[in-house]
């Protein structure tokens, strides 16, 4: 697996920057089809027995990790108790839940080597479904999470390409 | 005589940090192989996406091993499936099938 992605990666225009800048390449996330950046990655907090893993798209415009309904409702966390935040959104004003000390693993790759890194986090927020106790199916529109700027920046570098689907976050 | 955090990770199957980032060696290559094979099942549902449309419109897929698993158009009746039959959860890729490629405003 090291060695098919050192090959990889020397076939593309992208390690000549990465020589130039000597600097150790990150996480590779794939490009969906709107091109934008989803990887895999896993949670845990106290509420949960093990790491569950979670789908998250890279979000520059979410200050704060947030885990999304289906992932609320899959990862089984209860919202009930937590305490609750005001947040701005392009939709309007939400009030998410904030889950605290948390901590995300995501697959990082290190001068060649795949390793799985942890980020700890103070806290993270969750918006969970909006009426669980409705009779009717919820139509849950979201089957990912959101990596937000807590965990981004510990980048120092992010780059797009388009051509081969996919986002790296350098350091 | 196992340490004391040991028999922590396998009581409660913590996460264990060897340092501040670095992760348990051998639950790092555990959930390494975990991630590699759901990075596969979501590429099988980009790269099939036309056919998908064709067949569970509109359904909530779960994906393993390249195949659709359990469908349904309800998320949490989909979730009681997996449940039931007593898979892993998280062993599956899950994806709305939609007909149009979803806009999203995040």
């Amino acid at each position: 697996m090291t060695v098919s992605l050192s090959n990889a990666l020397r076939k593309t225009h992208l390690a000549s920057f990465f020589r130039s800048k000597r600097c150790l390449l990150q996480i590779i996330a794939d490009l969906d089809e709107n091109n934008q950046a989803y990887l895999l990655g896993f949670v845990y907090c106290s509420q949960l027995r093990e790491a569950r893993q979670v789908r998250f798209y890279v979000d520059t415009g979410s200050t704060v990790t947030t885990l999304l309904d289906i992932d609320v409702v899959r990862l089984g966390l209860k919202w009930q108790g937590l305490e609750q935040t005001k947040c701005d959104t392009a939709a309007g004003v939400i009030y998410p839940y904030i889950l605290p000390r948390v901590t995300v693993f995501l697959k990082n790759i290190v001068d060649s080597k795949v390793i799985l890194n942890a980020y700890p986090l103070k806290t993270i927020h969750l918006i969970p479904p909006e009426d669980p106790t409705k009779i009717v199916p919820i139509q849950y529109e979201f089957c990912f999470s959101l990596l937000g700027m807590d965990v981004l920046e510990k980048f120092s570098d992010l780059k797009f390409n388009f051509k081969e689907k996919k986002m790296y976050l350098i350091t | 005589m196992m340490k004391p955090k040991e028999q922590a990770r396998r009581k409660y199957g913590m996460p264990l940090l060897v340092h501040k980032n670095r992760v348990n060696p051998e639950l790092e290559k555990e959930l390494l192989a975990k991630i590699e094979q759901l990075e596969k099942e979501y590429l099988w549902i980009s790269a099939n996406e036309k056919s998908l449309k064709r067949t569970h419109l509109d359904k909530y897929i779960a994906v393993k091993n390249n195949q659709v698993m359990f469908e349904s158009y309800d998320f949490e009746a989909l979730l009681k499936v997996i449940i039931a039959s007593k898979e892993n959860v998280d062993s599956f890729a899950v994806k709305r099938v939609t007909k149009d490629t979803p806009c999203l405003l995040l």
